[in-house]
C-alpha cells in the first residue's frame, strides 16, 4: 500500500514538473489568462492609437490606416471620419477577393437570416474574430479557449499534427503548435457558416484557417494573424489582423442568450 | 417631448421632424459597424439613419445578448405608444458600471439611435440622455462612448506626433 502511494506521488511530481517545464519553456509563449479587445476594454491604457482604430482588418487596411494617421494633411478629419474611411477601405479589400460564387452569396444574403439572432452559438471562425474577451488555458496536450455570450468554447489539440476524417461541424477540428514565440492553430472540417457578419465574410464547408498568436515583447499584447483559405468564396487566402490585451481584471461571464433581437 | 439636447459629438447633425420623432440625416453620426457585438444591426435596423425620441421607462431588462428598455411615448395625436430599445449586453454594461437598476419605471429618457427596418416601434440606442442632461450611453457596442474616447486619443496622438 505504501509502495502504491509512493508511486502515485512520484508520478504526480513528474507530471507537475513536466507541465511546468512546458509552460516555462522560453520558446513557448505564456498565453494563459483573459485577453480583451478594443470593443470591450476600449478605455484600457495599453492601447495605442493604431490599435484603437484597428479591427478585423487586412494588412493592406492597416497600411492605409497608418498612412492616414501619420500624415498631418489628414488632421482636419475627425475620428469618426477616419474610422469610416478605414471601414470602407477594409470592406473593399475583402470584397476584392470574392469569387463569383462568393459575390453571388453576398448579393442574396440578408442579415435578418443570421441564426445568432435566434441565439444559435457562433461557429469557429466567427468565434475567432469576435470581440468579447477570451480566456486561454494552456496545458501540455491542449489549449482551451473559453468564451462568453454566443461565442463557442474551443479545444486545440497540441499533441498531434493530424486531423481526423470526420464530417464538417461548426467548430471543426483544431490542432496547434509553437513556432518560436508564436502559437499557430490550424482548423479544418468546418461547416458553412458566418465568419464575420459585419464584414460580410461567409465561409463554405471548404474553408480552413490558420491563426498565428504572437505575444508582444512585454507580454501585454497578443497579435492575431488570421488567414482563411476558402476557394469557394475567396480567390486568394483572406488575411485579417487584430490585437488583444492582457486583462487579468476581466472575468469571463456565463451569459445565456435571453432575448431575441428585433422582436418586441 | 423634452427639448432636444444634442451632445457636442452629434451637434453637426441635421434634424428633421417626422412622425413625432426627430429623424437625423443619413450622412451624419459616422458610427460605423466597425466592430459590433453579436449580429449585424442591419438585420433589424436602418444603420444609416438616426432618430431621437423621448419616453417614460416602463421596464429595464438587463439581459443578453442585448439589454432592453421598454418605454411609453406620447405620439402627436396624444396617444401612448409602447416602444422597445435594444442596447449592449448586460455583461458589457456591467463592465461599464451599469447595474440592474440603472433605469427605473417612471424615468424620463431621451434616446438617440437607429430606427427599425420594418417601421415597428423599435430602436437600437446609441445614447440615452436623462432630463438633467446626463448621458448614460450603453448602446450596442457602446459605440458612442468609444467614438468620444477615440476623438480624445486622436487629439492627443496628433499633439504628440507634431
Amino acid at each position: 500500500m505504501m509502495m502504491k502511494d509512493r508511486t502515485v506521488v512520484i508520478l504526480a511530481w513528474i507530471l507537475l514538473n513536466t507541465a511546468s517545464a512546458v509552460a516555462q519553456n522560453s520558446s513557448n509563449p505564456v498565453l494563459a489568462g483573459v485577453w480583451s479587445s478594443t470593443v470591450t476594454s476600449f478605455n484600457h491604457s495599453a492601447w495605442d492609437i493604431f490599435d484603437l482604430f484597428g479591427c478585423n482588418c487586412t494588412p493592406e487596411t492597416y497600411d492605409y490606416l497608418r498612412g492616414l494617421l501619420q500624415d498631418p494633411a489628414n488632421d482636419h478629419l475627425s475620428a469618426a471620419e477616419l474610422q469610416d474611411m478605414v471601414v470602407t477601405f477594409n470592406r473593399q479589400a475583402i470584397n476584392d477577393l470574392l469569387t463569383d460564387e462568393g459575390r453571388r452569396y453576398e448579393d442574396v444574403y440578408d442579415h435578418a437570416d443570421d441564426p445568432s439572432i435566434l441565439c444559435e452559438p457562433f461557429g469557429v471562425f466567427r468565434t475567432i474574430l469576435h470581440n468579447d474577451p477570451i480566456h486561454i488555458e494552456q496545458t501540455i496536450d491542449r489549449i482551451v479557449i473559453t468564451t462568453e455570450d454566443l461565442a463557442s468554447d474551443r479545444t486545440i489539440y497540441m499533441n498531434t499534427r493530424e486531423h481526423p476524417e470526420v464530417p464538417p461541424t461548426s467548430l471543426g477540428h483544431s490542432i496547434g503548435w509553437y513556432e518560436d514565440s508564436t502559437l499557430v492553430i490550424e482548423t479544418v472540417g468546418v461547416s458553412a457558416n458566418i465568419a464575420d457578419d459585419n464584414l460580410g465574410i461567409h465561409n463554405s464547408s471548404q474553408g480552413t484557417s490558420i491563426e498565428r498568436y504572437t505575444l508582444s515583447p512585454d507580454g501585454r499584447k497578443l497579435h492575431l494573424l488570421f488567414t482563411l483559405t476558402d476557394p469557394v468564396r475567396y480567390s486568394a487566402p483572406l488575411t485579417l489582423e487584430r490585437m488583444r490585451i492582457f486583462t487579468p481584471e476581466v472575468s469571463i461571464e456565463n451569459a445565456p442568450c435571453e432575448s431575441i433581437s428585433g422582436q418586441f | 417631448m423634452l427639448p432636444v439636447n444634442l451632445s457636442p459629438a452629434n451637434s453637426r447633425e441635421s434634424l428633421v421632424m417626422k412622425g413625432g420623432k426627430l429623424v437625423l440625416g443619413s450622412c451624419v453620426l459616422l458610427i460605423s459597424t466597425l466592430a459590433q457585438p453579436h449580429h449585424n444591426p442591419a438585420a433589424h435596423y436602418l444603420v444609416d439613419e438616426r432618430i431621437e425620441i423621448v419616453g417614460i421607462v416602463t421596464e429595464f431588462r438587463p439581459v443578453n445578448p442585448h439589454s432592453r428598455i421598454y418605454f411609453d411615448v406620447n405620439n402627436e395625436a396624444g396617444n401612448t405608444e409602447a416602444w422597445m430599445a435594444e442596447g449592449d449586453s448586460i455583461i458589457n454594461l456591467r463592465r461599464a458600471g451599469w447595474t440592474n437598476e440603472q433605469l427605473k419605471p417612471g424615468d424620463r429618457i431621451n434616446i438617440l439611435g437607429r430606427p427599425s427596418r420594418d417601421g415597428s416601434n423599435l430602436i437600437e440606442w446609441t445614447f440615452i440622455t436623462m432630463p438633467d442632461g446626463t448621458e448614460v450611453g450603453g448602446g450596442n457596442g457602446q459605440q458612442g462612448e468609444r467614438l468620444r474616447m477615440l476623438e480624445e486619443r486622436l487629439t492627443q496622438y496628433r499633439l504628440e506626433r507634431n
